[in-house]
């Protein structure tokens, strides 16, 4: 005697549909994808226009020639306690901070630029200072990364006649609002054994050109204490 | 059966009908209670998108993970490639724009949405934007900032903009709260959110003006540039939604909910407690972004960020039980999550799902939701 199969299962209730929105699952994505696309579009037209004129030196493959600092006439005498010296043009700075191995300056033409000269003894060693005061920027400005722009670039780095460490950086003044307006910052440091300099040149990325400039003319005008006795 | 919970006379399910709880199987001790938005998720979980929208269906959630994801992967490839100034207008509508999709999706408020939800946004981002204006003209901005380094531009950077940005994008949210028929916590909610990731978004792009006019390529190191638009992107929108959502949820619990229920936070219910709060919170995340690394100040915010979402969760989850009240039990329904029939309240008996989260679209459920 056999067993009688069993009964087939009931069929299970066919699942309702659950609650969605309007789109389809693609077209979620689909839509935020697109929306960003065309403000992405908008934003890059934007940059292109605003971008600054490009000025590429025809030297990409060479050593462009060092810029040309103007000559200083009826130059603002500025010495540190160390026995260090340094000149600069009211007509082109003025010193915002003045300490007793210390000065900076701010342009005064309207653009936004400032060189710091921070002196201490000479047995400081130059690539230490240098590297204490590239922490100290980038831990202010976003992103600052070592660049090799050929028209700006740093040929020659010291300070006066000496020859040290230096580099030109970029990066982005940030805060917590956002980041904002790319910098150019060269830092350069060098000894004559007696004293130890460091500088820094900052300024608006647009305005770097004419930052290297006006702080190489600073720069040429500096003395170390074994030369101011000459 | 007697809900162990709410005390009242509820019938057999897994979760109660009118408060939202899970019973064990013992049906008393041990009841386990989920976040009436997302019933299979806890009110600590600091998920971000069932928290800022919680009146997104279930089965479109992974959609908008997705959406998130693929913008945020657009944001980090634009600065891989050093675009910088189109990375971080990715990073300002990125959060605003997936707010967008959500409001059309849902179709929160189908009868006015340009009106309501539109102006609202609107209105955080004209707060945003002042708080950017403010932020490049009153405090040293620009190169000058890295020179001169007053100890007042820090407090204003970290403590006055934050605390004015909270104020204006409450503005909006605000002007809705004498219209009755936006009476739910989650309106507050969703008005406070809406107007706080436009808000984070605005600011950050009229702050970052002066980068429009640098270039694609500006220059810097990618590696501390994704980490700044992580935080400026995903980050810094949370944290603004998750404190302005829970101050405008606040906002209507104590001026829009049955007098009863009004003190159902106790003193963190008070507005100016809450507002007071939220400030704190966002001068938190703006002091970790001004004194901390990009690292550390990312981290600062994530924890900041959990706070803040837990905290908006708590408020939701309350709102919507507070819903529930002096409700008759219904007939069975079709529950629109999880399509199961369950006697219509508050809670779905099967799912746990709230009905009072309920988007307004699809076949009855703005009757259900309202009834």
């Amino acid at each position: 005697m056999s067993v009688p199969p069993p009964p087939p299962a009931a069929p299970a209730a066919p699942p309702q549909p659950v609650q969605r929105g309007r789109l389809s699952p693609a077209k979620v994505v689909l839509f935020v994808g697109a929306g960003l696309s065309v403000v992405l579009i908008v934003a890059y037209l934007a940059v292109l226009s605003n971008a600054p004129a490009a000025d590429q030196p025809d030297c990409q493959d060479q050593q462009c020639d060092p810029v040309t600092a103007p000559a200083l006439v009826n130059g603002t005498l500025f010495q540190g306690d160390l026995g260090w010296q340094v000149q600069y043009s009211p007509e082109y700075w003025k010193a915002v901070d003045e300490g007793a191995d210390s000065l900076q300056l701010q342009d005064v033409g309207g653009h936004p630029v400032w060189v710091t000269i921070e002196a201490t003894s000479g047995d400081t060693d130059p690539q230490a200072l240098f590297d204490d005061k590239v922490k100290t920027l980038s831990e202010q400005i976003l992103g600052m990364k070592e660049t090799n722009v050929p028209e700006f670039a740093i040929t020659n780095p010291g300070v006066g006649d000496r020859h040290g460490p230096g580099a030109l950086y970029t990066g982005t003044v940030d805060s917590p609002q956002g980041p904002s307006t790319p910098v150019g910052v060269a830092v350069m440091s060098a000894t004559d054994g007696d004293v130890t300099v460091v500088v820094s040149v900052v300024a608006d990325q647009k305005n770097y050109g004419y930052a290297a400039q006006q702080g190489d003319s600073i720069l040429n005008t500096f003395l170390y204490p074994s030369e101011t006795d000459v | 059966m007697t809900c162990p919970n709410c005390g009242n006379e509820v019938p057999e399910g897994t979760y109660c009908v009118v408060c939202g709880i899970r019973f064990s199987e013992g049906g008393g001790a041990g009841a386990k209670r989920g976040y009436s938005a997302a019933p299979n998720q806890s009110v600590l979980r600091p998920a971000p998108l069932t928290t800022l929208f919680p009146q997104l269906p279930p089965a479109e959630m992974t959609n908008f993970y997705a959406a998130l994801a693929v913008g945020t992967i657009v944001m980090v490839v634009l600065a891989l490639f050093g675009l910088f100034p189109l990375a971080i207008v990715a990073a300002a509508v990125l959060v605003p724009l997936i707010t967008v999709v959500y409001v059309y999706d849902i179709d929160v408020y189908e009868d006015e949405p340009i009106r309501v939800i539109g102006l609202t946004m609107l209105a955080g981002a004209i707060a945003g934007a002042i708080v950017g204006v403010l932020g490049r003209v009153w405090v040293p901005s620009g190169t000058i900032s890295l020179i001169d380094q007053g100890s007042s531009a820090g407090l204003i950077r970290s403590i006055v903009l934050p605390t004015i940005a909270l104020l204006l994008a409450l503005v909006g949210p605000a002007l809705l709260l004498r219209y009755e028929r936006f009476n739910d916590v989650l309106d507050g909610v969703t008005f406070g959110v809406a107007a706080a990731v436009c808000c984070a978004g605005a600011q950050l792009l009229v702050q970052a003006g002066p980068l429009f006019s640098a270039g694609l390529r500006p220059g810097g190191d990618v590696l501390d540039w994704i980490v700044r638009l992580l935080s400026a992107g995903i980050a810094t929108p949370l944290l603004f939604a998750g404190a302005i959502g829970a101050a405008g949820g606040v906002l209507w619990l104590r001026y829009r909910a049955p007098v009863r229920d009004r003190h159902i936070l106790g003193p963190l219910g008070n507005p100016i407690v809450a507002v007071v709060l939220a400030a704190v919170v966002l001068v938190l995340g703006a002091a970790a972004l001004e004194y901390l690394n990009q690292w550390l100040s990312l981290v600062a915010m994530i924890v900041l960020d959990v706070i803040a979402l837990i905290t908006l969760r708590a408020i939701i989850h309350l709102g919507l039980m507070q819903e529930a009240a002096e409700r008759a039990i219904g007939p069975d329904v079709t529950c629109p999550n999880c399509g199961q029939q369950t006697p219509h309240h508050t809670f779905c008996s099967n799912c746990g799902y709230s009905f009072a989260a309920l988007p307004k679209t699809g076949a009855g459920s703005s009757e259900m939701r309202r009834t």
